[in-house]
Parts: structure tokens; sequence; C-alpha cells
């Protein structure tokens, strides 16, 4: 067994802090005594517990006798030094019991700091630790930071692919990057056959060099050599570590057997470690072969590039290498490479760049809460501080010293930071938990957020800057009052130092201007996020079930088969109870990315690329737009004649049609798809192709009859009544009908709108709860110190209150005192809001960042709660009696 | 006699204890022999820090053995009472046998510690 070591922190504390002779001394002795401990049954706690109080002790010893006691050679009195540590300890432990029955006695002082506490540094540990987890933590790869990925750039698509002949002439030609790797844009499913349930699962075809690109190695087996890649290689295949537990229970005699894929036989060769689906949920890795389809034509882009530089060469040298390599492909290739060049970007930036403004915002948010957490504690402290003046004086009159004193308030705010931040700590594991559950699954390893050594540490740094720092000042200055004059004044009932209830004052109008802020900001999300939601995505959304379907490779081998087997699925479906309609389309809507097709109008050749019009390009069954829900604005539906062999047709949307023939009727043109013209036979109102916020892209529809023969498509059925009831015999009627059809994805169209507004939903959801805390804290700030405006003017009041002042009279006073403060935090807040609304503009839909409604409506609401807020001191400050107040002087 | 060369209470612990322990008398013993007989909780630093100063006064000597690997690779302390240091024992020793004589205590309970 391991033996254990002793803490090395507390040895290297020991010899920082002590002299080298007692480190030199003491840790062999300690280190021996501990081994002695640990053959005991001592509990492991135990012993590292004696082990640090003896370095902490001897520490501390060193340290105070070294502090100059005036007679170095009485050892009468040094005899006792380890009275020392124990007299501290014992100061300690007086000085908390003294804060704990200060805090009893005052409990909303305490609670009120604590919680403040607790949600700032709650909220900075939440956001950083998701921080932490999403973006600061390096890529799960062999050296990371050398690791580059190569995007296709031209001047119209400055993020694209590239061509597999084209990677093969940067992979042979650039020397600055080590390694250059390439694998398929798209992640075709593969059905799995044989020996189990039938099984789709994601593939990718990618270049033999990638796994060692990434620096990863197999579990099991081997990965990818160039071998692999040649035509006419044997067929291989990697696994993915879940499909290899999976499918053959993760035993090592899978490699080397064959595994069913789309009906042919593929040799497993290699396992992938746990945790690894490059680029994506990928559970299969092919080679990508030289002779393939998708490797052909230096125009057909098929491929994203990573790559890893070399030891010591920096992207920027790089990068202007493979320019140099692309412009001289240019001028071997101009038809196909003309404009083209590569653009490395570091492989961190291109998975995290996107996520930097909605971090920022969010970073924003917290921000905010932090600071208006800090006003509270500050404001509170400083009220106490003063309240306090009488006691604090006559203790330092009578003798107390000044230090004790001090280090007495120390101890009381290092207790509530101490417990605002454990209380902070629980706040955020409970946010957490909400964001793995409810977080969106684009955030990239959601998972993994959780506090870990890092977080702890700033969760540490912000109690004590906020706590303690912004505790301990206030209180501080607080104790700046003279004895005479605290006597004099009666102490608690008196108007404190000017300076400090304008400060006080100060405290209160920013953070009713900052909570303005991120309340506006909140409602200004709210409108945009409903107004997201009532967008016309152009199709029905009730009733429809999308399912996805592929037919096995082996029994629909050719177009003919792969087109009759669709009819008979189709025909099977639409005679389900429930069903009154459809369609099969190869790429659902409502989805994010797509392949751009160049096209132009016959007759309109453009003279270069820039001439082009890029369009979406779908598949679909002739009923698929009635099935949808989608308005023919123009023309005719497909129908069963328009198959292989007749005239080529095709449906396009309105904004194809005014792009390619703006003035003009857009039926019985043709479009070119490079280079098969296409009859527009009709014409469909547009959809939100790419979700509600995205603007609708021009597409062109094309018969997947007139297709080479589509294998998977997405199936939208229209139902009456509950889509999901359906879905059950959905499977029964395609597995009738063949049971290796895979039938998966089934979603609602409902729920898939649902999905693609994931991400605003969370942003609004999140921004809107700190500002409800935003707003709590201010509306206690509020509260807070008008309560203790009215109990230092008890005095004033009840001496207008005796000369004929009535309760209404002292009522409004207090009211207007609060409400003038609030009215300068509120128009501070406009002015901010207003300055910053540029930045909320990007995550605005069809709402102006200055919205005058919702500054409006959120102006009334903050002033509203601010005057609950002043009504509750108030009121009691109509309770005083004259009588009382003015007597107890 | 000067007032230097008297001893403290714990001083004389120390010494008893380095008297007691014998040839086996280095730190660590040292600490557990105070903690175990005389029943006193005491860190490293404090009795190294008596050690080093009945050492300067010439009562006390120490040296190093061997380093160890249990120790992380350091050597033991030993110590050992020079004849002085039992001198000023023995003084102190007899000083408050000097002061006990005739006195009796008028509560005789036991006071633990």
């Amino acid at each position: 067994m391991e033996t254990p070591n002793p803490p090395r922190l507390a040895d290297w504390l020991l010899c920082r802090l002590a002299a080298h002779r007692i480190c030199r001394d003491v840790l062999g002795d300690l280190h021996e005594e501990f081994h002695k401990l640990e053959g005991t049954d001592l509990s492991r706690f135990r012993t590292r517990l004696w082990y640090w109080r003896q370095v902490i002790g001897t520490i501390v010893q060193y340290r105070s006798a070294r502090g100059g006691l005036p007679d170095l050679n009485d050892s009468t009195i040094r005899h006792g030094n380890e009275g020392a540590t124990r007299k501290m300890l014992a100061d300690l432990l007086k000085d908390t019991r003294f804060a704990l029955r200060g805090f009893r006695k005052s409990p909303g002082f305490a609670l009120a700091v604590t919680v403040v506490l607790g949600i700032g540094v709650g909220a900075v540990t939440l956001m950083f630790s998701t921080l932490n987890a999403v973006v600061l933590r390096p890529l799960p790869f062999e050296q990371p930071e050398r690791l580059v990925w190569a995007w296709g750039t031209s001047d119209q698509r400055p993020t694209n692919s590239v061509s597999a002949l084209n990677y093969f002439d940067y992979r042979d030609q650039a020397t600055g990057l080590e390694s250059l790797a390439a694998f398929l844009v798209f992640t075709p499913p593969a059905v799995l056959t044989g020996g189990g349930e039938p099984e789709r699962v994601v593939s990718n075809y990618v270049s033999p060099n990638l796994f060692s690109t990434l620096g990863i190695t197999p579990h099991a087996g081997r990965g990818f050599v160039y071998d692999d890649e040649r035509a006419g290689a044997e067929n291989v295949v990697v696994l993915g570590y879940g499909l290899w537990q999976r499918r053959f229970g993760g035993s090592r005699d899978a490699i080397g057997t064959a595994l069913i894929v789309d009906g042919d036989p593929f040799e497993i060769i290699g396992v992938m470690p746990s945790g690894f689906d490059y680029p994506g949920g990928v559970d299969l890795w092919f080679p990508a072969r030289t002779d393939a389809f998708y490797a052909r034509g230096r125009s057909n882009n098929n491929f994203y590039i990573v790559g890893r530089l070399r030891t010591g060469v920096p992207i920027d040298q790089a990068q202007s290498e493979v320019v140099v390599i692309a412009r001289q492909l240019q001028e071997a290739y101009p038809e196909d490479n003309e404009g083209w060049s590569l653009t490395l970007v570091p492989l961190h930036e291109r998975y995290f760049a996107n996520l930097r403004p909605a971090l920022l915002i969010l970073m924003g948010t917290v921000g905010f809460v932090l600071l208006i957490a800090c006003a509270n504690v500050a404001s509170l402290s400083m009220a106490r501080a003063t309240t306090r003046s009488t006691e604090l004086s006559v203790r330092l009159a009578l003798g107390a010293a000044r230090g004790r004193v001090v280090r007495q308030l120390l101890t009381e705010h290092l207790l509530l930071a101490v417990g605002g931040g454990a209380l902070g700590l629980f706040l955020a594991s409970l946010g957490i938990r909400a964001l793995r559950t409810l977080g969106p699954a684009t955030l990239p390893r959601l998972d993994t957020v959780g506090i870990d050594g890092t977080v702890l540490v700033v969760t540490l740094c912000v109690t004590i800057a906020t706590g303690f720092l912004f505790g301990v000042v206030p209180s501080l200055k607080g104790t700046n009052v003279s004895l005479a004059e605290a006597l004099r004044t009666g102490g608690g009932k008196t108007s404190p130092g000017q300076s400090a209830s304008k400060a006080r004052n100060t405290l209160v109008v920013a953070q009713v201007a900052l909570s303005l802020m991120l309340l506006i900001s909140s409602g200004l999300l709210v409108r945009s996020f409903v107004a997201l939601q009532g967008v016309d995505p152009g199709f029905q959304t009730e009733g429809m079930l999308l399912a996805e379907l592929q037919l096995p490779g082996g029994r629909f081998a050719n177009p003919e088969q792969i087109n009759q087997g669709w009819d008979e699925v189709i025909r099977r479906v639409r005679g389900l109870p429930g069903v009154i309609g459809v369609g099969a389309i190869d790429q659902a809507p409502i989805r994010t990315g797509g392949t751009y097709n160049n096209v132009f109008a016959q007759g309109r050749e453009p003279s270069n690329l820039a001439g082009y019009t890029p369009a979406q390009r779908r598949f679909v069954t002739e009923g698929y737009f009635g099935s949808l829900g989608m308005r023919l604005v123009a023309g005719r539906d497909f129908e069963a004649t328009d198959r292989m062999g007749a005239s080529r047709v095709t449906v396009i949307n309105e904004r194809l049609a005014r792009q390619l023939w703006p003035n003009e009727n857009a039926i019985g043109q043709s479009v070119v798809w490079s280079p098969v013209p296409m009859e527009v036979v009709g014409v469909v109102a547009d959809t939100r192709e790419f979700g509600p916020a995205s603007p609708v892209p021009p597409m062109f529809y094309v018969p997947v009859r007139q297709s080479a023969g589509r294998t998977t498509l997405r199936m939208m059925i229209r139902t009456t009544g509950d889509p999901m009831t359906v879905a059950g015999m959905l499977r029964d009627a395609v597995w009738e009908f063949d049971e290796n059809i895979p039938v998966s994805e089934l979603q609602t169209m409902q729920d898939r709108i649902a999905s693609a507004l994931t991400q605003p939903r969370f942003r609004t959801l999140l921004v809107g709860l700190f500002a409800g805390i935003a707003l709590v804290l201010a509306s206690l700030g509020v509260y807070a110190t008008l309560a203790y405006f009215v109990r230092e003017r008890t005095y004033e009041l009840a001496v207008r209150m005796a000369v004929g002042a009535t309760a209404r009279d002292v009522l409004g006073l207090v009211i207007r005192n609060g409400m003038a403060l609030v009215a300068i935090g509120v128009a501070l807040g406009l002015a901010g809001a207003f300055a910053t609304a540029r930045v909320l503009r990007g995550f605005l839909f069809d709402v102006a960042p200055t919205d005058t409604l919702t500054f409006a409506g959120v102006t009334l609401t903050m002033l509203a709660v601010a005057f609950l807020a002043c009504l509750i001191p108030a009121r009691r400050a109509m309770q005083v009696n004259p009588r009382q107040a003015l007597t107890a002087e | 006699m000067g007032k230097g060369e008297f001893l403290g209470e714990f001083e004389q612990l120390v010494i008893l204890a380095l008297l007691r322990l014998g040839k086996d008398a280095y730190g660590m013993n040292v600490r557990r022999e105070l903690e175990d007989t005389a029943a006193r909780q005491v860190t490293f630093g404090t009795v190294y820090g008596t050690l080093d100063r009945l050492e300067a006064k010439g009562y006390v000597r120490s040296w190093h053995a061997d380093p160890e690997p249990v120790r992380g690779g350091r050597a033991r302390r030993y110590f050992e009472v020079e004849p002085e240091g039992e001198l000023a024992l023995a003084r102190a020793r007899d000083m408050m046998s000097k002061m006990w004589d005739g006195v009796e205590l008028v509560t005789r309970r036991d006071t633990a510690r």
C-alpha cells in the first residue's frame, strides 16, 4: 500500500515563515512522528490535523518570539512560549463569542449581510465555474495550444470547408504544420445490422492522421495508417468506446471481427478511448478514401481541416505559408480555386469564439449583482458602525487598546464573510445543478461544470474582497468617533457624521441605478423572446410528427428500389389512423447549417463566382408541401410523374424567386444547378428554415424521384390530435414492411421549434433571475438605509411631533427622503441603460434596445417596489411616541 | 549568581526529559516525553526554542546523526546534558526544596493538569 506523505503545503509554509534551522530540525521530527502516527489507528484526518497544528504552532511561536519581548534572558517569562499561541487562540475565541452575541442581539444585520454576501459570492462562483469548465479549460487533446483549424476562405465565404484534392496539396506542402488532418463535413448515419438490434450510429470519414494529429491513441487495437486511405484498400473501421461497450460488451475479441455497416462487412481494427467522439457524437470512424465520391472534384468542399503546428512555429508563420500554397493552387487550378485561400485559427478559438458575446453578457450581469452586493454590505456595515459608536467609544475610553477593538471588528466581519462565503458556495452548487439539467445543449462541456480548486480560490478572493473589505473599511471608519461627541449626542440616536450619511445615500443610489439597468436588460430580453416565439415559421406547427428513416443498403440498392421503398413506406404511414398527410424531405426545417449550392437563372450565366446565387437545396416527396402546410404561391406541387427520365423540375421559394427574377413570373423559367437546368413549376412561401431568429434563405426543392436515390429521409406526418400517439404505430407500420429500417429522432414540430429557441430562452431566464435578485438586493438597500435613517432621527421626529406634526406628516417626511434617493438612482439608471443599449442589440429580436415600453414599465415597477421598501420604516416612524423618545434623552 | 542562571520551569522539564531519555534524546522523543510524562502539549517550535537557548547557555549540547529516509532524508538532532546543566538543575531542585520546607498546604486537592 502507498505510504501517505505529510502535507507538503504545511512543510512549505514552515520553511517559508520560520528560520532555516527550525525548518531543518523540526521537519525531520515531524515527518518521523507523522509516519509513526500513520502506523497507529489514529485516523488519517486526525494525523494531518495534528501535523498542521504543530506547523502552525511552531510558526506562531517562532514569529512571536522574534517579536521582541523585552528581556531575552528572562527565562521565567519565556518559559511558556506555547502560552502565546494559546493566548492568541483564547482571544480569538473570546472575540468570536462576543461577535456571535452581538449578532444574536441584532440578527437583522448579520442575516442581511450573510444573505447579501451569499448571493453575490454565489453568483460569481456560478459564473466562474461555468466559464472555467466551458471556455477556460483546455481542449481534451494533446498539447491543444498547438492545434489549429483551417477554414477555406473566399471573399464571399470566410468560413468554409475545403475539398479533398486541395487538402492533399496542403498536407503535402505545408511544412510549418507538423500534420494536417481532415474529416468529412457531414456525419452520415450508418446502420449496423447482424448480431443485435439494427442500430443507427453517427459515423465520419476521416484522414488516417486525424487521431495522431489530435494526439489521441486508441484504447485498443490500432488507428488508421496512410495505407488505409488508398484506393482499393481493405474495408476497416474504428469503434467509439460507447459503441464497443454496447454492442461487444467491451471485449477485445471484437477487434479483428467484421462489423456489418449498411450491408457491407468492415473489419474492426481499433477502439477509441472513452469520451472521445470527435468531431461530435461520432461512434464510428472510417478512413476517407482517395477514390470515394466525396474526394472527387476540387470544388466539392467536403472536408474540415484540423492541424498541428510544428514545435516552435508560430501560427502566423504557418498562415503565411499556406497563403503562398493557396496562391499556387489558384494559378494551377483557376476554375476551381479562384479566390480561395486557407485561414488558420487556433482550435480553441474556433470552438469558443461564438460563445464570447453570450458569456460577456453573463459576466456583465453577474458583475452588476456583485457591485450591488458590495454596496449593500458597505452601507449596512456603515450604518451598524454608527449605531455602535457609543459602545465602541466607551470601550476605548475605558482603556481597551485600539488594536483590540479593531481586532474585534475584524473578527466579526471575518465570521460574516465565512458565513456568506459558505452560503454562496451552497447557492452556487444549487445553481450548477440547475444549469446542468436546464442549460442549453449547445453549451459545450456543460456536464463538466463544477466547483474545483480554481473555482474555490476565486470564491475565496471574492468573499474576502466583498465581505471583508467592504465590511471592514466602513466599520473602521465608524470607529473614528470621539468619546465626548458620542456621549454628548447620545450615541445611537444621533445624526451621524455628514460624510457617513452622504456615503450611505450614494450607495443606495448606486444600487438602485445598477439594478434598474439590469431590470431593463431583462425586460428587453423578455420582450424579444416573446417576439421570437410569435414568429410564423411559414408552415404548420401543430399536430406534426417528425421521424427519420433510413432504407438499408442491401434491399434498397438502386434508385428505383429506393423510390419504390419510400412509396411503400409513405403509403403505409398515410394509412394509419389519425394521419392526414405525409411527406418526406432530406433535411427537416428548423436546423442549423446546411449546404449552399450555387445556382443561376438560365440564360443569365454569371461571369464570375460572385454572380452565382447560393441557395439551399432540398429533396422532397410530392405531398410534402401540403402535409407541412406550406403555402403554394404560384404553380403546382410535384407529382408522381416528375420522375427520373422526365424533364427536370424544381419548386423554389419566394426569396429565390425574387432574387433570380425580381419583377417577373418565375413559373416556366429555369434554374441552373450546374450543369442541370430545372424548370420552375411552383413557388412556395418562405419558411424560417434556420429557426425563428434567422433570416430566410433562398431555397429550391427537387423531387426525390429525380435524385440519385436518397436512403435517408425525414418524414413529416400531419396528424389530428397528439402527434406522439402516432409514433408507436409508425414504428410498427414501418417494421412490418422491413424490420431493418431504423426509425429514429421522433419529435413533434413544436418541440423542434422550442429547442431552436433554447439559447434565447436560457439567456432570458438567466438574466431575468439575476435582475430579480438585483431588485431584491436594491430594495433591501433602500429599506435598510431608511430604517437606520429613522432610527437615527427618532429624536428629531419626536420633536416634530411634539410641536404639532401629525403622524401623516412624519410618514410623508420619511417617504420623501427615501424616494428622493430612489428617484436619483432611477434617473442614473435610465441614463446608464440608454448609454449601454447598444451592447444588447445582437441579442434582441424585433425590439429596439431603447424600447420605450420596456423602459417605462420597468421604471414604474422599480418605483413601486422601492415605495413599498420605504413604507415599512416610514410606518414605524409614525409610531414614535414623542413623550417616550424625548424623556429618554 | 546571576539572574540568568536560574532555570525556568519549562527548561527544567526539558532537561529532565533529556536525562530520562538518555541515548534516545532527540527532538521527536523529547516532545513526546513531555507530552506523555509531564502531560504538557507543546509544539516542536517550543521544544527546539528551549533547547537552543539551553545550548546557548552551555547547559546542553547537540549533534546531528545520519540522515534517514523516514525523515524525508533529514538527520536527527540528538541532545545531551552538560555538567553545567546538571548543576543548574540540581540548584533549581535545591532552591525549590528549601522553599517547600515547612510549608503545608491547607487544601490537599490533587490538581490534575
